[in-house]
């Protein structure tokens, strides 16, 4: 989706620092997108229309669509398609930065106007993308400094990696920060495997155990109460299947790789050279680390 | 009904698969975490069909199903893996698995190819392997 993607261009011109784009996702889990967002997104209404009709009900109790539909800024068919846009969690995100007060509306409305001109983004592109398109734009905003090669691997599996996020974990994710180096700490828990063949990698998700535990609950479907086995295999088997899916890929476009038994180790110390990935969710944050096997 | 025996180094999947054929009316005789846990109970149970998987701790499941068909030539065994390789679906029909399921699991795909595989348990059959 562009929204994940608007998301890191924020980062990248720095409107937002890592630690509010992480607070505003997890606020986004609890919010329910205004009419008024959605409207200024969709075209609809400028964001000075929508202000004022915020402002319209404070005094007046009724409804954003009724007083939008009164001044002649809406119709009735346009409001109709902003009702059922409503449940589309993507514009949650948009909402959650106007309601931590990060953003005004107009100031929302100007910058993705920006960020649609230097993407070359049209409407309907906003509105949906495909997996080529999301490749491309995550190139233009991640820099990896190995090879071109190794750069366009890391590129292919980040982007599925995200894409696999929204599919499995129904959430969505954004990249706070990109950064190769020579790391050394201790984490909670990290789930790793070897991808082995004509191309080798080596991949780590390092996060805490509240996030553990979701990362289980959702990709499981069960209501886990606590950090058990079972929990820690759904966390494993979800690192497995999508690097199931990533070397399914790379099998289609002639590469033979194989993929080592995936682990999950609690209270480790990781240390090596790598590219690391910080990757925020509405739930907390998974650190992404991937490098070419030595 | 079939008696299914399963064999992943997953508990996650091991569970799963035993939801998804217990609700279909099948028989989960025993679960395998690993290759030598396999043939211990195919040997003791003498299923009817074996999902196995493929990568996994000690014995893999290519030399697992090797093992299993060298006790039992007549075995069913459906590998399912998160492994999307062309080579290994190849090497693992080659290696006289019945059929071969792609993770992460559909339960109308896997309970239509173990039924098929069941109905045609004498004749090897075209791989079924899921669209990502």
């Amino acid at each position: 989706m562009a929204i994940h993607y608007f998301a890191h261009y924020l980062l990248n011109k720095g409107i937002l620092s890592s630690e509010q784009m992480q607070e505003v996702l997890e606020y986004e889990r609890s919010v329910r997108v205004k009419l008024g967002v959605l409207a200024i997104n969709a075209g609809f209404m400028t964001a000075a229309q929508a202000e004022e009709v915020h402002a319209l009900q404070r005094s007046q109790d009724k409804p954003f669509g009724a007083i939008a539909v009164g001044k002649g800024y809406l119709t009735g068919t346009q409001l109709d398609d902003l009702l059922a846009a409503q449940g589309r969690r993507h514009f949650a995100f948009i909402q959650a930065i106007a309601d931590k007060g990060y953003l005004t509306l107009t100031e929302l409305e100007r910058i993705v106007a920006d960020y649609r001109r230097d993407n070359n983004i049209s409407e309907e592109e906003w509105a949906t993308q495909d997996d080529a398109t999301q490749e491309e734009m995550l190139r233009g905003l991640l820099t990896f400094p190995q090879s071109a090669e190794t750069s366009e691997i890391f590129c292919k599996y980040v982007s599925l990696l995200l894409r696999n996020i929204v599919r499995f974990l129904g959430d969505n994710p954004v990249v706070l920060e990109s950064v190769s180096a020579e790391f050394e700490s201790k984490v909670q828990w990290l789930v790793t495997q070897k991808i082995v063949g004509n191309l080798t990698l080596d991949v780590a998700l390092a996060m805490e155990s509240p996030v553990l535990l979701e990362i289980a609950r959702r990709f499981s479907g069960e209501n886990l109460a606590e950090i058990d086995d079972l929990a820690i295999d759904c966390a494993g088997e979800f690192l497995n299947v999508h690097n199931g899916v990533f070397t399914g890929n790379l099998s289609h476009a002639g590469s033979e790789v194989d993929l080592m038994p995936q682990q999950v180790q609690r209270d480790v110390s990781f240390h090596g050279a790598a590219h690391r990935l910080s990757i925020g969710l509405t739930f907390g944050q998974i650190h992404l680390f991937i490098s070419p096997t030595a | 009904m079939a008696r299914i025996l399963v064999v992943d180094d997953s508990l996650m999947i091991r569970r799963t698969l035993r939801i998804i054929f217990e609700r279909a009316g099948h028989v989960v005789v025993a679960e395998s975490a690993n290759g030598e846990q396999a043939l211990a109970h195919y040997a003791q149970f003498s299923p009817d069909l074996v999902t196995l998987d493929i990568t996994m701790p000690g014995l893999n499941g290519i030399e697992t199903l090797k093992k299993i068909l060298a006790s039992d030539p007549g075995a069913c065994v459906v590998m399912v893996s998160a492994l999307g390789q062309k080579h290994m679906v190849f090497d693992a029909l080659q290696a006289g698995a019945k059929n071969y399921i792609l993770k992460p699991l559909n339960e109308e795909r896997l309970l239509s190819v173990i039924s098929l595989v069941l109905e045609n348990s004498q004749t090897p059959l075209m791989p079924t392997t899921a669209a990502q």
